[in-house]
């Protein structure tokens, strides 16, 4: 299934981007934007993150230690070649040094349930033959003695070399006052040529007024360089075989190489997982539900938008006794707030995080499908009302669980069919218990549908709103919509029936649709509700 | 003019590009020199952009120009370029770059050798390739072989400066005096900050700067935007007349620590006056393996 309209319309990304994992192995996890519908792998999921945060809580300080050694490690090469270079090595190495670290600061019981275990001490070691445990990799002179000796014949021509190369470079300096230091080559004056000795300089045209000359350096010098040369051609053999002993043993632990990877995808995953849930203070979800309850859950992109703005944020209080639900509203009234922050929440759930909210009990769904809203992919060709039904069509008769948010169904076509549809697909919805649907509707006097449970946004406080208007006068548009917001009661109750909420025409008014056609309206309503 | 002591320190505590008006101007060759002297102060790092792809080297005729690393140098190649290396090194980091010459890693010299030097293959890249040489590695003084005749990266790395160098003879002496008044010229631009401004008037160039495109730059503007110095395709005459009636900013800007100037049957002398009648404020370096 895909989520990406799920994700779009509940800007989950303001969230994910919050969410952190260090390694390349986490990050890669983060990208896959992994969905899940299987009660075992999410409780399991759940019950990690728990054990991190009391972690976390318990002893901060060995997690910032590990998350410094989770933050060290890079993304291996393949593992399952049979020739592994130093580039390789230096991988595996460094992989092996920072999970025997994070290795050694979990507790007991925490290692028992992610299942870690480093057992590749040995092979650490024979990595760093010379005890250099640094994150570091060379083919040291102590892998084998033959090495060391070639290394040592290298090194002794390199100080004979470089003696001889010096001693020439004070000479010619004493005789022709040219300084080699630091120069392959000097430019000289054409002039000092008659001086130049060819057994001491290499001379060559330059240009009309300069030549270019080099030192030549005696026999001995060239004697040191070939048997240089030939002391490499060793040295290159030797550290093939190390290579190729060091790569034997790595393909013998492969698996377990993999292991670790996977065991680092997961710690680090479950930290970034625990690291938000602390900062947002989630709550772990419930799932053996069968219907939807929330209390005082929060849509954090808007909470924040809200902060940002100094607006008062509601957070949503609701027990959903039914699978199909129904929803009135007015207008900016949070019909649309309330679905996306089910969503939120339902995403969030099944993503494997925590959730923010003091309870959200829910079922474990295995897709989730947001129609309706306007802005969202399109079908070229297709007019929103085909869209819509094209839509739905694709999804409502899937037999797997999944939760359906639509926002006022056929709102494009004619009243009377619009409200035959709805009517129609609560109904469907109410025999097919694998679907939680919430359908959020205008209109007023629906019909009862068996199983069909009506809820409704609370809307406008009318009278503190009015007691309000008679002391004040507001112009400025988003002070205006400041004020709606202040006076609207972001709140979902049971619909009664009892009265009927006629907000728009008081948010028309408010948002300046003159008195004399609000009077009209208000006409019309009295003689056909009264 | 510069002295050798002098033009040393410029490297120092910083992130220079080395850049050459042409391919195989020499800039191994500045850059073994620079790398010498800057080892009597601290150890150097030292790199490439994208893959040298210069057969030799103009100054020192050699076929392959190398890199001369001596113990405790950082590096940044591709692990095959170690293998094929008489030096011996020690991996400090391979990054999950793959150019056609391998990965890139970082490794110090243990053993002196010569070193051929693969670079990654974006700004992106390199930033991150510096940044762990400074923080993690602790060199300061990093000095990037740069592409000839490409000085877009220098604004991609932070604290970066670049040394240009210039192969002159008689055939090309009036057109690189041009250029290097250009070059001049557009390292003295600001750095255009807010784009979005509609404070003042600023008139953003779609592309290069061409001599019809300054035609069409309204009157009403005091500013005008360009994307890169290396897309304004003016003379230095047609430069010079268009920032006398508009303030020129560009997005990426650079620091141009001095030129290099490398002669050819021209003398020192005769070429420093020219460079100072034509008023250029960079510094100069002329000839700097003439004894």
């Amino acid at each position: 299934m895909s989520i990406k309209r799920v994700i779009e319309f509940t800007d989950f990304n303001w969230f994910y981007t919050k969410y952190k994992p260090l390694t390349p192995y986490g990050i890669d996890h983060k990208e896959r934007y992994h969905f899940i519908s299987t009660k075992s792998e999410l409780e399991h999921i759940h019950l990690m993150t728990n054990k991190m945060v009391e972690f976390i809580q318990s002893d901060e300080t060995s997690i910032v230690k590990v998350e410094h050694h989770l933050s060290r490690i890079d993304r291996l090469n393949d593992l399952d070649k049979v020739e592994f270079d130093s580039a390789d090595l230096f991988l595996i190495k460094k992989l092996l040094i920072n999970y025997k670290a994070i290795y050694s600061y979990f507790n007991t019981t925490l290692n028992n349930c992610i299942e870690m275990r480093f057992s590749s001490l040995q092979l650490l070691e024979e990595l760093a033959p010379d005890n250099d445990f640094s994150e570091s990799f060379y083919l040291s002179s102590a892998f084998d003695t033959e090495l060391d000796s070639i290394r040592k014949k290298i090194a002794n021509l390199n100080t004979q070399l470089s003696k001889i190369k010096q001693s020439t470079i004070v000479t010619l300096l004493k005789h022709y006052q040219l300084d080699f230091n630091n120069r392959e080559f000097i430019l000289v004056d054409k002039s000092i040529l008659n001086t130049l000795d060819p057994s001491d300089l290499v001379i060559e045209f330059y240009d009309s007024h300069m030549l270019r000359v080099k030192p030549v350096f005696p026999n001995s010098y060239m004697d040191g360089l070939i048997q240089k040369e030939e002391h490499l051609n060793v040295e290159a053999e030797l550290e093939k075989k190390i290579l190729k002993l060091l790569s034997e043993k790595i393909s013998k632990e492969k698996h377990e190489l993999k292991r670790y990877i996977s065991d680092i995808e997961q710690i680090d995953v479950l930290i970034a997982k625990a690291r938000i849930a602390l900062r947002y203070d989630l709550i772990k979800p419930e799932f053996d539900n069968k219907t939807l309850a929330v209390k005082n859950g929060v849509f954090l992109p808007l909470q924040l938008k809200h902060q940002e703005l100094g607006l008062k944020y509601k957070p949503l209080t609701a027990l959903f006794d039914s699978n199909s639900i129904l929803l009135s509203g007015s207008n900016m009234g949070g019909k649309t707030i309330l679905f996306k922050t089910i969503g939120f929440l339902q995403l969030l759930s099944q993503m494997g995080f925590f959730v923010p909210a003091q309870k959200f009990q829910t079922q474990i769904v295995d897709e989730i499908h947001v129609l309706g809203i306007s802005g969202l992919h399109n079908i070229e060709g297709l007019s929103s009302f085909g869209q819509e039904i094209h839509n739905l069509s694709s999804v409502i008769t899937k037999k797997c669980p999944m939760l359906l948010l639509v926002d006022e169904l056929a709102k494009t076509t004619n009243a009377t069919e619009a409200k035959a549809i709805l009517y129609a697909v609560l109904k469907h919805v109410t025999l097919n218990k694998n679907i939680t649907g919430f359908f959020s509707t205008h209109f007023i006097n629906m019909p009862e549908v068996e199983g069909v449970s009506k809820y409704r946004m609370k809307g406008l406080n009318k009278s503190e709103y009015l007691n309000y208007c008679e002391q004040n006068t507001e112009q400025n548009i988003s002070k205006k919509i400041k004020l709606i917001n202040t006076f609207m009661q972001y709140e979902v109750e049971k619909d009664d029936k009892k009265s009927n909420q006629f907000d728009a025409l008081t948010i028309a008014g408010l948002l300046g649709l003159s008195n004399e056609i609000l009077k009209h309206a208000n006409d019309y309503l009295e003689t056909k509700y009264d | 003019m510069m002295q050798t002591t002098e033009w040393t320190y410029r490297f120092l505590n910083a992130s220079t590009f080395v850049l050459g008006n042409r391919k195989n101007a020499g800039k191994t060759t500045f850059m073994n020199l620079a790398l010498s002297h800057i080892r009597k102060v601290e150890k150097p790092a030292f790199c490439t952009i994208g893959i040298d792809g210069e057969s030799n080297d103009m100054i020192d005729g050699r076929a392959k120009p190398i890199i001369n690393t001596q113990p405790g140098d950082g590096i940044v190649t591709t692990y095959p370029m170690l293998q094929k290396s008489n030096g011996q090194f020690k991996i400090q980091k391979v990054f999950p770059y793959h150019t056609v010459l391998g990965q890139i890693i970082i490794a110090t010299t243990i053993r002196e050798g010569s070193i051929e030097l693969v670079g990654p293959e974006n700004n992106t890249q390199l930033n991150t390739i510096i940044k762990f040489l400074n923080t993690e590695l602790h060199f300061k003084t990093v000095i990037i072989d740069g592409a000839a005749s490409r000085i877009t990266p220098i604004g991609a790395v932070n604290n970066s400066n670049c040394f240009y160098l210039v192969n002159i003879d008689r055939r090309n002496l009036s057109k690189s005096m041009d250029n290097m008044k250009m070059l001049s010229m557009c390292s003295e631009f600001e750095q255009a900050k807010d784009l979005n401004s509609s404070i003042n008037q600023v008139y953003k160039i779609k592309g290069a700067l061409t001599p019809s495109k300054v035609h069409s730059i309204p009157k009403e503007y005091d500013t005008i935007i360009v994307n890169n110095p290396t897309s304004i395709f003016l003379t230095h005459k047609q430069l010079k007349e268009l920032s006398k009636k508009f303030k020129i900013q560009t997005i990426n800007t650079y620091q141009l620590n001095g030129f290099v100037v490398v002669l050819k049957d021209i003398e020192a002398l005769e070429f420093n006056n020219l460079y100072r009648k034509n008023n250029i404020n960079t510094e100069l370096i002329i000839n700097p393996y003439v004894n």
